[in-house]
């Protein structure tokens, strides 16, 4: 690092998003030739975004998740559990908002 | 500090659920029409790690118990640097290929101190626990360097799995605790 | 861009939240008298509390008075509370002693804690003959590293090379990653090595094995000493110190100001080791006289250090580039050494005077002689800082080449870095009474 023959990899400059993959993806993936390209794509649909379907997993476990807590109400609950403000349904619920946020397209 | 068990079972779910929108974020990417996943630029994931690395170390500074200082400290370094590094590398100012492997050794070696943990306090409070969040993060590491090693390109990471399991494991933790 | 911050919030409130682990050792929860605590009677009794049962066989407790007499009798155990008698003593400040077993599963857990009687507790005392060899005086010597590297040198760099290359036309310092990299390794130093001086240092208060103090209860030690108030303190600053250093490095547009920043922010938190030192018995002028010698070597030293990176970083350039920019960075810090060295002197020899009870102890005590040595090592780099301004510097003048001063200028660093180290071990030496 403090060698200047290596400066060509220390940059001045501060990049903002870039049109080439991420440096962890980029050396992750096969040269372009071999790279299989999702069959929507081939169909020309869009893909499945793997976030939307985290989010949709998410959002259903933390309802579960809250109507079988709210089912012991009604005494049918088989499961005691801690209910407090921020219990875990909510966390979740949450957490799928924000991957939906960072999701939109800009 | 000995805090009452609703605040511990508190910092537990919010920590989880920070963790989770954090491991999220990270590897699951946004698939472009063509299906080859979009580049990722944030700088949420570095600077969650090294603020992590810095509460890490707040810990270290007020541990009652000095093998929890030792740890804490270790655990400290390691979040740090790897946040400091994968900033640098995000933001331009440094590119090496053995940044890929950054993240890895970091789920790696926390992983192994939480194991540590448990072997230097066997019967703590959550001592089991801890060793099933010291076994996730290890595979985590490991999921994560074969990724690397044989260059497999998939949309989700296989280190995705145990990552996220940590992150339910310390959400559910103090729920299976009080049930 | 907000809502990450907001979570980084969260995230660091939530990580202060979550306790230490303390489960099967037997944790020390209360005990009357508490630690810290002015009783105005001395107690017939101490009662100690803890989270689980211990060993009663295996229960040791001391109770020293001022003088260093045990007062504790036998102690009595019913369960998880033990209590200890007292027999009668002086008013002053009493050193509890403590070492448990516990009933479960054997672990050995230790501490220590002072309470007053009629008077303020001061903190606990050290056992005599306990301690580490030679890490003490090591651990203070890669503070005071720490501190050159990271508070000497970024400060010479906002001082010095960053007007020298602006007045020559550079918009930014090409000894940027040098200065950089030396500033993190100085301050992840001085982190680390303020982490271990205080264990090392809390060790010989609590007693025992080395391996039995791994699990110590040292909170009260921390709160209650002058080096672990010093250590909370730092231990946060340093880390900060670390995150303007590496936001520096990410942004090169903020680059200059983020590393000043860092550079005073360092120098500032070397107060704490001379509130930690000898001298803070002698007052807040001795601590202040400290501290400004420090100041004043750390910025020596880290000229010099800063000096050397900046010829090695622009060793690519042309002749006439690299000369022009040494040459002009080297007069402006020969314009600020004597003045820095006589500071220095004036410091170092205040402190001296203060901590020396008598002339003769410069010969007659072990703390005199190495402050002999300390003062021999410093003369020797003042000779060759002379040789430097005297010689050196005019045939940079009139045109020699930067590369030869290098020489000279590691000369100096490697003098200079010999005082340090017996700086390090004077810190360490209790002054004569």
């Amino acid at each position: 690092m403090l060698d200047p023959a290596k400066r060509p990899s220390w940059s001045e400059q501060s990049q903002a998003a870039v049109r080439t993959p991420a440096p962890e993806l980029r050396s992750a993936e096969p040269p372009e030739s071999e790279q299989a390209v999702a069959p929507e794509a081939v169909r020309g649909r869009a893909p499945v975004q793997p976030r939307l379907v985290a989010a949709v997993m998410l959002i259903v476990a933390g309802v579960v998740w809250a109507a079988t807590r709210g089912l012991e109400f009604y005494g049918l609950s088989p499961v005691k559990i801690v209910y407090d403000l921020d219990q875990p349904p909510l966390l979740l619920i949450a957490v799928a908002a924000w991957l939906l946020y960072r999701s939109r397209r800009r | 500090m000995i805090l009452p068990h609703i605040q511990i079972a508190r910092a537990h779910w919010l920590l989880g659920a920070l963790f989770l929108a954090i491991v999220l974020e990270a590897y699951l990417p946004i698939l472009r029409p063509d299906g080859r996943p979009e580049e990722s630029r944030s700088v949420v994931i570095p600077w969650m790690l090294m603020i992590g690395g810095v509460g890490v170390w707040a810990t270290t500074v007020f541990a009652d118990v000095v093998h929890d200082m030792l740890i804490h400290t270790l655990w400290g370094d390691i979040l740090f640097a790897a946040g400091a590094l994968v900033l640098a590398r995000r933001r331009g100012a440094y590119e090496r290929p053995w940044l890929d492997w950054v993240l890895p050794l970091a789920f790696l070696g926390c992983g192994a101190l939480f194991l540590v943990h448990v072997e230097i306090d066997p019967g703590g409070q959550g001592a089991h626990w801890h060793l099933a969040i010291g076994l996730l993060l290890l595979a985590a590491g490991l999921l994560e360097l074969a990724r690397l090693r044989w260059r497999q390109a998939s949309a989700i990471p296989l280190g995705l799995a145990p990552l996220a399991a940590v992150a339910l494991a310390l959400i559910a933790i103090p729920v299976a605790a009080a049930s | 861009m907000a809502g990450a911050a907001a979570i980084a919030g969260c995230m660091a409130a939530l990580l202060l939240m979550v306790p230490a682990m303390a489960g099967a050792h037997a944790v020390l929860e209360t005990s009357a008298p508490s630690y810290g605590a002015v009783v105005s009677a001395e107690p017939g009794h101490l009662t100690l509390d803890y989270n689980e049962d211990v060993v009663p066989q295996l229960a040791q407790v001391s109770v020293l008075t001022p003088a260093g007499r045990d007062l504790a009798g036998t102690p009595r155990l019913s369960g998880s509370t033990v209590t200890v008698p007292l027999r009668s003593g002086p008013k002053g400040s009493y050193t509890v002693r403590w070492r448990m077993v516990a009933a479960d599963d054997g672990h050995v857990t230790e501490g220590a804690f002072s309470f007053g009687v009629d008077a303020a507790p001061v903190a606990p005392a050290p056992l005599g003959g306990v301690g580490i060899p030679v890490a003490p005086e090591l651990l203070a010597w890669l503070q005071f590293i720490g501190v050159v590297l990271a508070g000497g040198t970024l400060t010479f760099r906002a001082l010095i090379t960053t007007p020298a290359a602006r007045a020559l036309g550079e918009r930014r310092g090409s000894d940027a990653p040098a200065a950089i990299g030396l500033a993190a390794i100085g301050a992840v130093l001085a982190l680390h090595a303020a982490l271990f001086a205080f264990l090392v240092g809390a060790y010989p208060v609590v007693g025992g094995g080395v391996g039995d103090f791994v699990d110590a209860q040292i909170i009260p030690i921390r709160l209650s000493t002058h080096a672990g108030q010093a250590f909370t303190l730092s231990s946060f600053a340093w880390l900060g110190a670390l995150a303007l250093i590496v936001g520096a490095w990410v942004h090169p547009r903020r680059r200059e100001p983020l590393l000043a920043a860092a550079g005073a922010l360092s120098l500032a938190i070397a107060f704490g080791i001379s509130w930690a030192g000898h001298p803070a018995s002698g007052g807040t002028l001795l601590v202040i006289a400290d501290y400004v010698h420090l100041l004043a070597g750390a910025l020596w030293v880290g000229g010099l250090v800063a000096l050397i990176a900046l010829a090695a970083s622009i060793r690519s350039r042309s002749r006439a580039e690299r000369d022009a920019l040494f040459r002009a960075c080297l007069l402006r810090f020969s314009t600020l050494a004597l003045p820095l060295v006589l500071v220095l002197a004036a410091a170092g020899v205040y402190v001296a005077v203060g901590e020396l009870p008598s002339l003769s102890a410069i010969v007659s005590s072990q703390y005199g002689i190495v402050l002999v040595a300390k003062a021999a090592a410093f003369a020797a780099a003042i000779a060759l800082a002379a040789y430097h301004r005297l010689s050196v510097v005019p045939r940079v003048v009139a045109g020699a080449p930067a590369a030869a001063v290098r020489r000279t200028l590691t000369n100096e660093v490697v003098v200079l870095a010999v005082a340090l180290a017996l700086a390090a071990v004077l810190s360490q030496t209790a002054p004569p009474t």
